[in-house]
């Protein structure tokens, strides 16, 4: 179970970056709390990577301010973070460790035992000792997520650490993360299209699309659904009947996506009205009904209604 | 801080000694040293007693460890080297952001300034490492084959200033690595400068010629005569040249900081 705090780790404000007559994150808003495994979702070409720039300093910002811990300043808020952005870069003649060590030169702090904590934690304990570009693609990505840990960061954000990736890789990135989410006590921010991954790892989650933030809160509330609004599935051998009972019944409405299957289940959605105020209206309406099931959403298809879009 | 400043400089350095140029570069610099004791003595053995405009080539050579000192240092200032120079210091930043790797550096807490400090003075002394080889190697091969009884503080001076030269060479090299993003780009904006200051260098000096005052008073200040400012080991030098260079370091590292601290990095 995640921990989280009420103190903000990262919080955005009107993050805007154009390109050219182009806006690639418009007025964006969100916030990470300390302990949140946050969830960055959005299609492609959506403006994740261009608003993790923007927060990382990376690429300059038309508008917006950004705060990593209640810091404005760029260069001290990195001191609290630790990121990948998309594909990791390395020198790849120098060995995953000189690499890490490169990073700590850098991060201006870190020992070598951090590097060893990080080269165990991403299973590339043993394998260190030889040049980057012998690792296979799934190395490298977990090198990365290694190189980001070192420097004792308090924030870590990972652009599309799966991105690439082919199966047995993505496996191997997933099961870190959720290791990570359990044996740390990092604020995490992940931007992925692995939306069943984030659903499983992230207790808040924030959706772009077209650079603007269209849904933000907890997993929980988002996949529960908009406002008061239930959704039901309810299944009944006399079909007609079963419609024809609805029809006089305030706050039901028939949904046209699920309408009628095969085996006369409609998906409803109540309005005011509960799943069992609904099953005593139609018992006392003489319905038959065989299944009376409340609907519950997967972030895939909030994040699919919301966007409109195929998942690439 | 400094402690922090130097982390990143020796960082700066294993990269900078680990690629292909900056082992080049060492191993020709000491290459340098060796061939010129080697060439002097060869000349003065097979063809020492020759007359050449009816000089003995033996005595028209300074058989000192001052001669092959100044050969050394004329030899690794002749093309391959600023070259080496410059293809380093074109993949310590087009290339690291043509490969994304800067992305990885800039993502830590250091300003950006102090990063490209820290790539000048890492380029700075590998520069100062290959001066040095020729230097000690030459200067070690003339006492074993020729002589000591030299005066070297002229031409110790003109290794002096070579680094002075290779600075600008490293900031101009820099500058243009902030507009390319890419090495090859790098080298070919070099060139193509280079060729561009030669023509305004032989412009300046045919209007001199002509009698036009202006013309001669800035030629040395032109930044590819800065360049050669080295030249000078032979005592004679051009103080002009010096203020050029001073002037085009300070033009570039100023362009390229500015430059460097604005860019977006992909």
């Amino acid at each position: 179970m995640v921990q989280t705090s009420s103190v903000e780790a990262l919080v955005t404000s009107g993050l805007t970056r154009r390109f050219g007559g182009r806006t690639a994150v418009n007025g964006l808003s969100l916030r990470v709390l300390e302990g949140d495994i946050y969830g960055f979702l959005g299609p492609n070409g959506a403006g994740k990577t261009t608003a993790i720039r923007c927060m990382l300093g990376l690429i300059g910002r038309d508008a917006g301010t950004v705060s990593i811990f209640g810091e404005s300043d760029p260069v001290k808020q990195r001191s609290f973070v630790g990121a990948m952005v998309e594909t990791p870069a390395f020198h790849p003649w120098m060995t995953g460790r000189q690499n890490l060590e490169r990073a700590v030169a850098f991060a201006g702090r870190g020992t070598k035992d951090d590097i060893d904590r990080a080269l165990q934690l991403v299973g590339l304990w043993g394998r260190d000792a030889e040049p980057v570009r012998t690792y296979s693609l799934g190395m490298r990505q977990r090198l990365g997520i290694g190189r980001a840990l070192v420097g004792q960061p308090k924030l870590l954000i990972l652009d599309e650490p799966t991105n690439g990736l082919d199966p047995r890789g993505m496996r191997e990135v997933r099961d870190l993360l959720g290791q990570l989410a359990k044996d740390t006590q990092l604020t995490i921010l992940i931007s992925s299209h692995l939306l069943s991954e984030i659903e499983l790892l992230c207790n808040r989650v924030g959706i772009i699309e077209k650079g603007c933030m269209i849904a933000e809160g907890t997993v929980a509330e988002l996949v529960a659904g908009k406002g008061s609004v239930v959704e039901v599935d309810v299944s009944s051998p006399e079909p007609d009947r079963l419609r024809a009972s609805l029809a006089g019944l305030a706050g039901v409405g028939v949904l046209p996506a699920k309408d009628e299957d095969e085996h006369g289940a409609l998906r409803l959605a109540l309005d005011g009205l509960t799943v069992p105020e609904l099953n005593r209206h139609l018992v006392q309406d003489g319905v038959p009904v065989s299944a009376l099931v409340p609907v519950q959403h997967s972030l895939e298809e909030l994040f699919l209604s919301l966007t409109n879009k195929e998942l690439t | 801080m400094p402690a922090h400043f130097f982390l990143m400089v020796v960082a700066e350095l294993r990269a900078i000694f680990g690629r292909v140029s900056g082992k080049a570069a060492l191993a020709l610099a000491l290459l340098v040293g060796g061939l010129v004791v080697f060439g002097m003595h060869f000349v003065v053995q097979q063809a020492g007693a020759a007359q050449v405009n009816q000089m003995n080539v033996a005595s028209s050579i300074d058989q000192t460890w001052r001669g092959t000192m100044a050969w050394g240092l004329v030899a690794r200032n002749f093309f391959v080297l600023p070259l080496l120079l410059v293809l380093s210091t074109a993949s310590t930043l087009a290339g690291e952001l043509a490969d994304n790797s800067l992305r990885e550096v800039l993502l830590r807490p250091v300003s950006r300034l102090s990063v490209l400090a820290a790539k000048v003075t890492a380029l700075s002394a590998l520069s100062l490492s290959t001066l040095l080889l020729t230097a000690v190697v030459s200067a070690l091969g003339g006492a074993a084959v020729f002589s000591l009884e030299a005066d070297i503080g002229p031409v110790l001076l003109g290794y002096l200033v070579s680094f002075f030269s290779d600075l600008g060479l490293i900031l101009l090299t820099l500058f243009i690595s902030t507009l390319s993003r890419s090495v090859g780009g790098v080298v070919v904006g070099i060139v193509l400068y280079l060729i561009l200051d030669k023509g305004v260098q032989l412009l300046l000096k045919a209007l001199g010629a002509f009698g036009v005052a202006w013309a001669q008073t800035i030629a040395p200040y032109v930044p590819g005569n800065a360049l050669g400012a080295w030249e000078g080991w032979s005592e004679q030098w051009d103080v002009n040249k010096l203020i050029g260079l001073a002037v085009l370091c300070a033009l570039c590292a100023v362009g390229a900081g500015a430059r460097f601290q604005r860019m977006d990095v992909p």
